[in-house]
């Protein structure tokens, strides 16, 4: 079952280019975005071992099972606000790939069909799937998209056109100060273990120590690769212009002995399906957090169903007056509020679980 | 008394069965012993009886002939008549002799021809199938399995046919939670007919209307043998040559017991070609609309000027095309079946071949089509297990029908539906789409 | 229950189908862009034009078949506007592999041109570009008789997988735009001249403040070629000592090329590469190889210096030193302190051939 952590650490990875990572950080280049990388690994392995620790002293218990103890009204705002921190997660990721597709693949449809689509897909996964399912289907997903995508990074880094030195003349800024915005966004891209406040439940081991020094490696890979390649390609100087860094990058490879030359299409098709299953595993986890709040496991059959389509339908409907509402810029605000917030946030939550796993070691 | 119960017993039979013409019933004697005997003959196999009762009746005395019954490992008392009627209507011959009631199971078997596999093919492996007769199915598979610990539990099922339902397992490699699960599945079974494995198996799920199948349906004793030994649970129904094995997962369905024959590589390469043929048969009549109408990007420019021209003729939009088509190649494939086997080669290649020139050549549709519908059919037989390609022949208009609306993003979506919905499925507490289910483990699960 | 759900996202969908006006549009309604160029208007700034290709239903001896569809105007969008009006598909540029500019309308500032180019979703950023010169409209309408598509040939020759020809620079679209935006690192474009039924590439032009500022050779596009590491095979013409005759040519290969800075007024341009003699006009004999190894590497390092200089003198920078000396430099202000540097900086050049030897005949 360990594999599984790991997937939800890539899928972060993944999607970072739809959580506005690429584009905070390049709109930071000269400005200290190139520190914050370094930086943000630091903050993101910090966090992530010491949650490593502090979890694998509760074994097969998620985090409101963890908390149980605690005062009840604190408890309850507690998870309410994790729960809410969640479901915007999905829904930032939700609203930014639904505007990439009217943008690049499907023109002519309005976002609102669009995302009523993507919807009635993930509430479908959502009522469908037990925690351990949606894992299951994570992987295949991954089976199926990660190679392509090995082959559309490899066309990349390869690639004739990437030019090194637009990439080095960004590396010189290193000694500006990053702004909070900046190291929020790289340290966004390890962030992924804390989907384990639910799905420790359904994990039968401890977390393995031995083999997660390879996540801070892979991490600063992802995130270099995520900020300079676009970078390489399209000019320290000219990047700034583009509103989708990473889509316009997919747009200048080009296979030249396939049946396929074009490869933007491929690109998005392929991160959207990875960020659909991660919007998935984020209101999955905003579901359950919710549903503990309200003890809906003693709730009877039938109650519990009906529960869980009244949080689904509010999910939906929430993310819809969102995408009516607001504009590709505001998404883009917004993104760059929630990935500050989630820095904040996600401290206190390794405060807490610090904390906790401390009191358990002195109590037993 | 007793004689008055017995005669009360032959004549409560005789009422029931009324007078069809084959049913027997005859009363002989020999020296001082009187017997009685009734039968259906056309269910008994009458040399059967010759040997293990007229002869010795006639051949021993009263006592050694009593031994002798004792012996005979057939034969059985009669306790009720509702139980007496059953027996015999399954082949058993009611006898009355002196004071006892006893029932001899002298059952005709017709149907023990041992044939030739006809669904699963394997080249280089054993070439025969089960029989339609559970007895000598259970004798291939002890032949094949000769293990003390394999167990053979019967059960009866429907209501008007008694279908005889023979659950065989190795008692230390099942687990017995799945045992128990297969059995108590069975006893929830309330039906009056039960003639075939597809049958029984859509009677156990839980679900009214699936669409993929959990438990394997195969007619091969090697693949019943190798999954005895992999701990699972197979479930033998008389009257068809198929069997059922539970539990069953996504990857099962997908191999062929010529992975098994042949040497690693090749095996892995035949894999590999069958989860291709399953994509190309999945995707391609979505890839050709989704590209061909939304994302015309995706092809280099001498495709897309290609196909471009070939629809040039063709009047209607490409997914009327491609739905026409494939509906011709399901009727062409469904027909094909149904014909027999010496008009079914006309069928296909006037259904194929002219057809499809004519098509072409009147401009109604475009020859790229062709080329997808007939990749398509090829691909889908490509899939070993008939259930799972029947059930991928469905899911690909499902695809379909989201990409005509939605695009290449549909499709997308319609696979993560479809991954998600394989992934909730279980078949035994056995999650059905999960990668890595390493045999040797799946008993810890 | 499980199928329950599936119904519920059925039905759903069907619903959400009912009201989709989805973009659905067949391949075969859709009228290709091939080649979009672009030529000074004579009443107004532009002149678009379009390559448009007709497909034909017969696949076999099939003939290119196109239209060309042009339109004047002050603005782009306008001019595909007006366009749309006059063709009866709906236009499709997924596939406009190449844009063709006109030599006069590079003469200016490019940048508000390309904007519409970058800007659009649909236009391949993997598009090649390049100059016609006089007119992209003397290009875009030349029938080229062997070709099975039209502008198949502008795409094979671009693409480098028909010919593979030292003298063409190819140009994306994306990398045209970053040599404009970036500061240090000066566009190029390969220059199509027509002659008669076909065209020729072989001179490029280098851009120089958004704008045309001189036109290369064909000795010098191939310089440059190597210098930018765009091919690693090239022929080489030696002279005789002193004397414009032709000697001999060396066919090279696994040409490597290095820019290096590391002092702020020394350029150092390595080049290494490896060859035997092609063609000797004159006799050849080996032991004299030597001496013909270090004769050819003196000749290839002044054609590689005058180009250089000739780069100096027009301010202009296609290799991207300046680009270099930024990214090697730490300071904020790297760039105007290159622009100081640049006219005055010195060029190292070195010259490392590995003569292997004199080909089949000795």
């Amino acid at each position: 079952m360990n594999r599984y952590f790991y997937y939800l650490i890539l899928l972060n990875m993944l999607v970072n280019v739809f959580m506005y990572v690429p584009s905070i950080l390049i709109r930071e280049r000269f400005d200290g975005a190139v520190l914050a990388l370094p930086l943000g690994v630091l903050i993101g392995t910090i966090f992530l071992f010491l949650f490593v620790f502090s979890i694998n002293k509760f074994p097969k218990l998620g985090l409101p099972e963890i908390i149980e103890h605690t005062p009840k009204v604190f408890r309850n705002i507690f998870l309410f606000f994790f729960a809410l921190i969640w479901f915007f997660a999905g829904s930032i990721t939700l609203l930014a790939f639904n505007n990439v597709i009217i943008r690049f693949i499907n023109p002519d449809i309005t976002g609102f069909n669009m995302i009523s689509a993507f919807l009635v897909l993930i509430i479908m996964l959502l009522s469908l799937l037990r925690s351990d399912k949606i894992l299951y289907t994570l992987e295949i997903i991954f089976i199926l998209n990660l190679p392509l995508i090995l082959i559309i990074m490899l066309q990349a880094y390869t690639n004739n056109y990437l030019t090194i030195d637009s990439v080095l003349e960004v590396g010189t800024h290193l000694f500006e100060v990053p702004s909070l915005s900046a190291i929020a966004a790289a340290s966004f891209v390890f962030s992924g273990y804390a989907n384990l406040v639910i799905f420790n439940r359904v994990f039968k081991e401890k977390i393995n120590w031995k083999l997660l020094w390879i996540i801070p490696i892979v991490g600063f890979i992802n995130l270099i690769t995520s900020v300079l390649i676009p970078i390489g390609f399209w000019g320290a100087d000219g990047v700034g212009d583009l509103t989708y860094p990473w889509i316009a990058t997919s747009d200048a490879l080009r296979i030249e002995f396939g049946p396929i030359e074009r490869l933007t299409t491929i690109f998005i098709l392929l991160y959207v399906s990875v960020a659909t299953i991660s919007t998935v595993v984020h209101w999955h986890v905003a579901l359950e957090i919710l549903k503990s709040i309200f003890h809906v496991k003693k709730f009877k059959q039938k109650k519990k169903t009906i529960f869980t389509w009244v949080i689904l339908v509010i999910f939906g409907v929430g993310v819809i007056l969102l995408e009516m509402n607001i504009k590709e810029n505001t998404i883009f605000r917004f993104g760059e509020a929630w990935l500050n917030i989630r820095l904040f946030s996600e401290a206190f939550l390794i405060i807490l679980m610090v904390l906790l796993s401390r009191r358990k070691k002195n109590g037993t | 008394m007793l004689k008055s119960k017995k005669s009360k017993t032959i004549e409560w039979l005789q009422n029931k069965l009324g007078s069809s013409q084959d049913i027997v019933f005859r009363e002989f004697q020999s020296g001082m012993r009187q017997a009685q005997i009734l039968f259906i003959k056309t269910l008994c196999d009458e040399k059967k009886l010759q040997e293990t009762f007229y002869k010795p009746f006639y051949e021993t005395n009263e006592k050694e002939f009593d031994k002798y019954l004792n012996s005979l490992p057939n034969i059985s008392e009669h306790k009720k008549n509702e139980e007496t009627l059953t027996k015999m209507l399954l082949g058993s011959a009611v006898i009355l002799l002196g004071s006892k009631v006893l029932i001899l199971d002298v059952e005709k078997v017709e149907n023990n021809s041992i044939t030739e596999a006809t669904v699963e093919k394997v080249i280089q492996g054993p070439l025969n199938a089960l029989t339609e007769d559970v007895s000598t199915n259970i004798h291939l598979i002890r032949n094949r399995y000769p293990q003390a610990t394999l167990r053979i539990e019967e059960a009866k099922l429907g209501k008007l046919t008694e279908t005889k339902i023979a659950i065989v397992y190795d008692k230390n490699k099942a687990q017995s939670n799945i045992v128990q699960a297969v059995k108590d599945n069975l006893d929830r079974i309330e039906t009056d007919v039960i003639m075939a494995a597809g049958q029984l198996h859509n009677k156990m799920t839980k679900q009214k209307r699936t669409l993929f199948p959990t438990m394997m349906i195969t007619e091969r004793p090697d693949r019943i043998t190798y999954n005895l030994a992999e701990g699972k649970v197979v479930l033998l129904i008389d009257g068809t040559l198929f069997a059922l094995i539970a539990p069953s997962v996504f990857y099962d369905f997908m191999s062929s017991m010529e992975d098994v024959y042949q040497s690693h590589w090749i095996g892995r390469f035949i894999l590999s070609l069958r989860y291709i043929g399953l994509f190309i048969s999945l995707l391609a009549p979505s890839l050709y609309v989704g590209i061909t109408a939304y994302s015309t990007d995706l092809f280099r420019v001498q495709l897309a000027l290609t196909i471009a021209g070939s629809r040039s003729t063709v009047p209607y939009p490409a997914f009327i095309e491609v739905l026409f088509m494939l509906l011709m190649m399901e009727l062409l494939t469904e027909a094909s079946v149904r014909l027999p086997q010496s008009i079914g080669s006309t069928a296909t290649t006037v259904g194929g071949l002219i057809l499809g020139t004519a098509a072409v050549e009147a401009g109604l549709v475009s020859n790229v089509m062709i080329i997808i519908v007939a990749s398509v059919a090829i691909a889908n037989f490509v899939i070993p297990i008939n259930a799972m390609s029947f059930a991928m022949r469905v899911t690909k208009y499902i695809l379909l029908a989201l990409t005509i609306f939605f695009g290449l993003v549909g499709l997308m979506i319609g696979i993560i539906a479809l991954v998600g919905y394989l992934a909730k499925l279980e078949s035994y507490g056995q999650p059905y789409l999960k990668l890595f289910i390493d045999p040797s483990k799946r008993k810890g699960q | 229950m499980g199928l329950r759900y599936v119904k519920i996202f059925l039905v759903m969908l069907l619903i959400l189908l009912s009201t989709t006006a989805c973009g659905y549009k067949d391949i075969d309604k859709r009228s290709f862009v091939l080649t979009i160029a672009v030529d000074k208007g004579q009443e107004k700034k532009y002149k678009v034009m379009l390559k448009i290709a007709i497909p034909s239903s017969d696949v076999r001896g099939q003939k290119p078949e196109f239209i060309i569809s042009e339109q004047e105007s002050d603005t782009i969008t306008d001019a595909i506007r007006m366009i749309k009006t006059k063709v009866d598909k709906e236009l499709d540029f997924s596939h406009a592999k190449s844009i063709i500019f006109g030599e006069e309308i590079v003469a200016k500032d490019v940048s508000p041109l390309l904007d519409w180019f970058i800007r659009r979703r649909d236009i391949q950023k993997i598009a090649w570009v390049g100059i016609g010169s006089p007119t992209a409209e003397s290009i875009i309408t030349i029938k080229r008789k062997i070709e099975r598509l039209p502008s198949n040939a502008l795409f094979m020759s671009f693409g480098q997988t028909g010919t593979e020809s030292v003298y063409i620079v190819s140009e994306f679209l994306f990398d045209f735009r970053k040599r404009i935006t970036e500061k240090g690192l000066d566009p190029i474009l390969p220059i199509l001249e027509p002659k008669s039924t076909f065209f020729q590439i072989n001179k490029a032009a280098v851009f120089g403040d958004k704008k045309l500022k001189i036109t290369l050779s064909e000795d010098e596009t191939k310089i440059l070629n190597m210098l930018l590491q765009r091919v690693n095979k090239a022929d080489i013409e030696v002279k005789k000592e002193d004397t414009e005759e032709p000697f001999f040519f060396v066919s090279a290969e696994g040409i490597n090329s290095g820019i290096e800075i590391h002092s702020s007024d020394k350029v150092e341009v390595k080049i290494k590469m490896q060859g035997v003699i092609e063609e000797a006009v004159v006799e050849v004999s080996e032991e004299n190889l030597k001496k013909y190894k270090k004769l050819a590497e003196e000749q290839f390092k002044e054609k590689v210096l005058s180009l250089l200089w000739k780069f100096q003198e027009e301010e202009v920078d296609p290799v991207g030193f300046g680009l270099l000396y930024r990214a090697k430099s730490f300071d904020k202000d790297d760039w105007e302190q290159w622009q100081k540097l640049y006219p005055n900086v010195k060029f190292d050049v070195q010259v490392e051939l590995q003569l292997h030897g004199t080909g089949l005949l000795k």
